[in-house]
């Protein structure tokens, strides 16, 4: 098996809103908005997750947990230097993930919801 | 009219820029160039960065305007072969490389070395394939490709199959902070890659480029460009650099840790472009030169970096350090000022030689930092006043007290003793010898006006230039005249202004201890310590612990 990851073309992936392109672009991965997530969990972060799609792998940011802990408070958004909008990423991501077939809540939040 | 001949080598964007003002001051400037035309590498470049503006335009200006002094002589093909020091000017020995034979000498009174950098040979770095495939380029030739003159005529594309690009790989630092390469950072290579990518996407509008990279450094206004280019193109940053490029299939195919995602990566690119660094180019030897360990010439940073141990020769460009076109100018400039201050410059006040007592040793020529000090006719020292600083090194060095700065000499220690002998110093007298750059200022501010410390009046203090002017016969002089102990305050050896002067006052100090030793005076009796200007608690902390141990030696047995 090939232990490295294909680097591929971002702009390929085209069913990101524009504005979720950009924001994950300019992200120089400084890691304040990871630094003031309240919602870190499973070692993931925002900017692990902008991280992923800056690289392409968009299919791991679909399974990634951070997506169903945001609670959408925005804190990243305030911290970050070049003033992206990373709840944004979150969402859209979200948005993304739901139309995927083999993607789905968490396996703890399937619990909880159904008891 | 200020007048004066001066030899600027090198005749790239610095050479030019220093040729060109020494020229519109009055002066006569000799330019040589060792390359069949002037512009250096700056004439190879497609734009500047970050205004994206042709070096054509600053270059033509630079050279029209120098075409009008009659004052500026450039002497293509002709490189500096030797340089030797006269008593107030240099005698430089010039070579025509295209006729092996000719060489020739000339006069000048002061010499701009201008003589650039070379790239870092690429190749070196075996892991990234440079020499061995094709597609696998420095950042110098990428610029190449977009030139008229350049191997595709100006279009870029792919340089061996000609094909249009769509894929590119910049690879930051290579071959730059590195131990086995280059151990510094040459600081223009990110901003040069920043430039490149931004040619790359204006020439195809499908382009991706990709930077591997460990920091990006992009100081000062330059990081507002690196905005502007993340902004504008999208380029992805990978923060790790490459273990391999290999070729496979008409790909190159990079393989990397991305450090920031913890994954290893890998992708295939048309082309791969090493943003090298810059290693100094050769220059003939010159005696007394003051280089650091990769051999720039950075001068004595940060207070002046045009200081090179040798006055009357200056460094401009990327002799000094690697550096980019903006600070080359800068640098050029900072030298041309330099060299009119010379000019202009009233002689300070400079050693005196008594002839009667002088052997012809040779040792203050030998110790002088600035190669102020030469042997005349008669072989006497002679110091010329314009490059001398007044260190007193030479002072400090010689064996029969026969050179000396005015007003300074063994006289003053006699002095010191014949109070100490008439009882007028009390227990434990120290002879206190101050550095006037750094240990004199401290010792004002510690004692104010009076200069005495409370409980430690037999302190006398001898303020001098520099801590390497203290002769060892003066302490020799006072040890043995019944003072109870010497103490040298001078500036830490690496901070030095004169250089090496602390250094070599240690040097001469263990000698010292080593005969005193002889003489049954304990060595404790001479203590030497670095303060710098703002040591004055620790200056006060170090004179009564040297008190305190004087006073358990007891007086000193000759008293």
């Amino acid at each position: 098996m090939n232990r490295y990851t294909e680097i591929t073309d971002l702009r390929e992936t085209d069913f990101l809103d524009r504005a979720t392109v950009r924001a994950t672009a300019l992200c120089e991965q400084c890691g304040k908005c990871g630094a003031v997530c309240p919602a870190l969990f499973k070692k993931t972060n925002p900017t692990a997750l902008i991280r992923l799609v800056q690289l392409g792998r968009v299919a791991e940011a679909l399974h990634a947990p951070l997506l169903w802990s945001c609670i959408g408070c925005e804190q990243c958004n305030s911290v970050c230097p070049n003033n992206l909008d990373a709840a944004r990423v979150v969402r859209s991501l979200r948005r993304q993930s739901a139309r995927e077939k083999d993607v789905c809540f968490p396996k703890y939040i399937m619990d909880f919801l159904l008891g | 009219m200020l007048k004066g001949k001066i030899l600027v080598v090198g005749g790239g964007i610095a050479g030019l820029t220093a040729a060109d003002r020494l020229g519109r001051a009055g002066l006569e400037v000799v330019l040589v160039e060792k390359s069949p035309d002037t512009g250096g590498r700056v004439a190879g470049l497609h734009r500047y960065y970050p205004r994206l503006c042709p070096p054509r335009c600053g270059l033509e200006i630079l050279t029209n305007s120098i075409s009008g002094l009659p004052n500026v002589d450039i002497r293509l093909l002709t490189e500096l072969t030797g340089v030797q020091k006269k008593f107030a000017a240099y005698t430089v020995t010039l070579r025509n490389t295209k006729q092996e034979a000719e060489e020739y000498r000339i006069e000048v009174d002061g010499i701009i070395l201008a003589s650039g950098a070379d790239l870092y040979d690429a190749s070196s770095i075996r892991e990234y394939g440079y020499g061995v495939l094709p597609d696998v380029i420095t950042s110098m030739e990428l610029e190449s490709l977009f030139r008229p003159g350049g191997p595709t005529g100006g279009r870029p594309v792919h340089p061996v199959t000609g094909r249009p690009l769509k894929r590119v790989a910049f690879i930051q630092c290579a071959g730059s902070r590195d131990k086995n390469h280059l151990p510094y950072c040459s600081g223009y290579c990110c901003a040069v890659t920043l430039k490149q990518i931004e040619y790359l996407h204006q020439s195809y509008s499908d382009m991706g480029t990709w930077v591997f990279y460990r920091d990006i450094r992009t100081p000062g206004s330059k990081e507002e460009y690196y905005r502007h280019v993340r902004e504008e193109y999208g380029p992805v940053f990978i923060r790790g650099m490459p273990s391999s490029v290999e070729y496979d299939r008409g790909k190159l195919i990079v393989r990397a840790e991305d450090t920031l995602s913890g994954k290893k990566v890998q992708g295939d690119f048309d082309l791969v472009v090493l943003a090298t660094g810059m290693v100094p180019s050769t220059l003939p030897v010159i005696e007394g030169l003051e280089k650091d360990r990769h051999g720039f010439l950075p001068g004595h940073t940060p207070c002046d970096p045009t200081e090179l141990r040798r006055s009357g020769i200056w460094a401009a460009g990327c002799a000094q350090q690697p550096m980019d076109a903006e600070d080359s100018v800068r640098s050029a400039l900072a030298a041309v000022a330099q060299c009119l201050v010379k000019l202009h410059q009233q002689p300070s006040a400079y050693p005196e030689v008594n002839k009667k007592k002088c052997d012809h040793c040779g040792r203050c020529v030998k110790e002088c930092p600035y190669g102020a000090c030469i042997l005349g006719p008669g072989g006497y020292p002679e110091v010329y006043s314009g490059d001398c600083r007044g260190c007193g090194i030479c002072q400090g060095g010689c064996p029969l007290m026969c050179i000396n700065l005015p007003g300074q000499g063994i006289k003053k220690i006699e002095d010191v003793v014949d109070r100490v002998l008439s009882g007028e110093v009390p227990e434990p007298s120290i002879l206190l010898f101050l550095c006037s750059n750094d240990a004199y200022p401290a010792w004002k501010k510690l004692t104010g006006q009076g200069e005495v410390i409370k409980g430690l009046e037999g302190v006398v203090p001898i303020s001098v230039p520099c801590i390497g002017s203290v002769n060892m016969s003066w302490i020799n002089e006072a040890l043995i005249g019944g003072l109870d102990g010497v103490m040298l305050a001078g500036c830490h050896p690496d901070q030095c202004h004169h250089g090496g002067g602390t250094s070599m006052a240690g040097t001469r100090l263990e000698n010292l201890k080593e005969t005193l030793g002889r003489i049954r005076i304990e060595p404790e009796r001479i203590y030497s310590t670095g303060i710098t200007i703002d040591d004055t608690q620790r200056l006060l902390g170090e004179i009564q612990r040297f008190g305190d141990l004087l006073i358990k030696l007891g007086p000193s047995p000759f008293k």
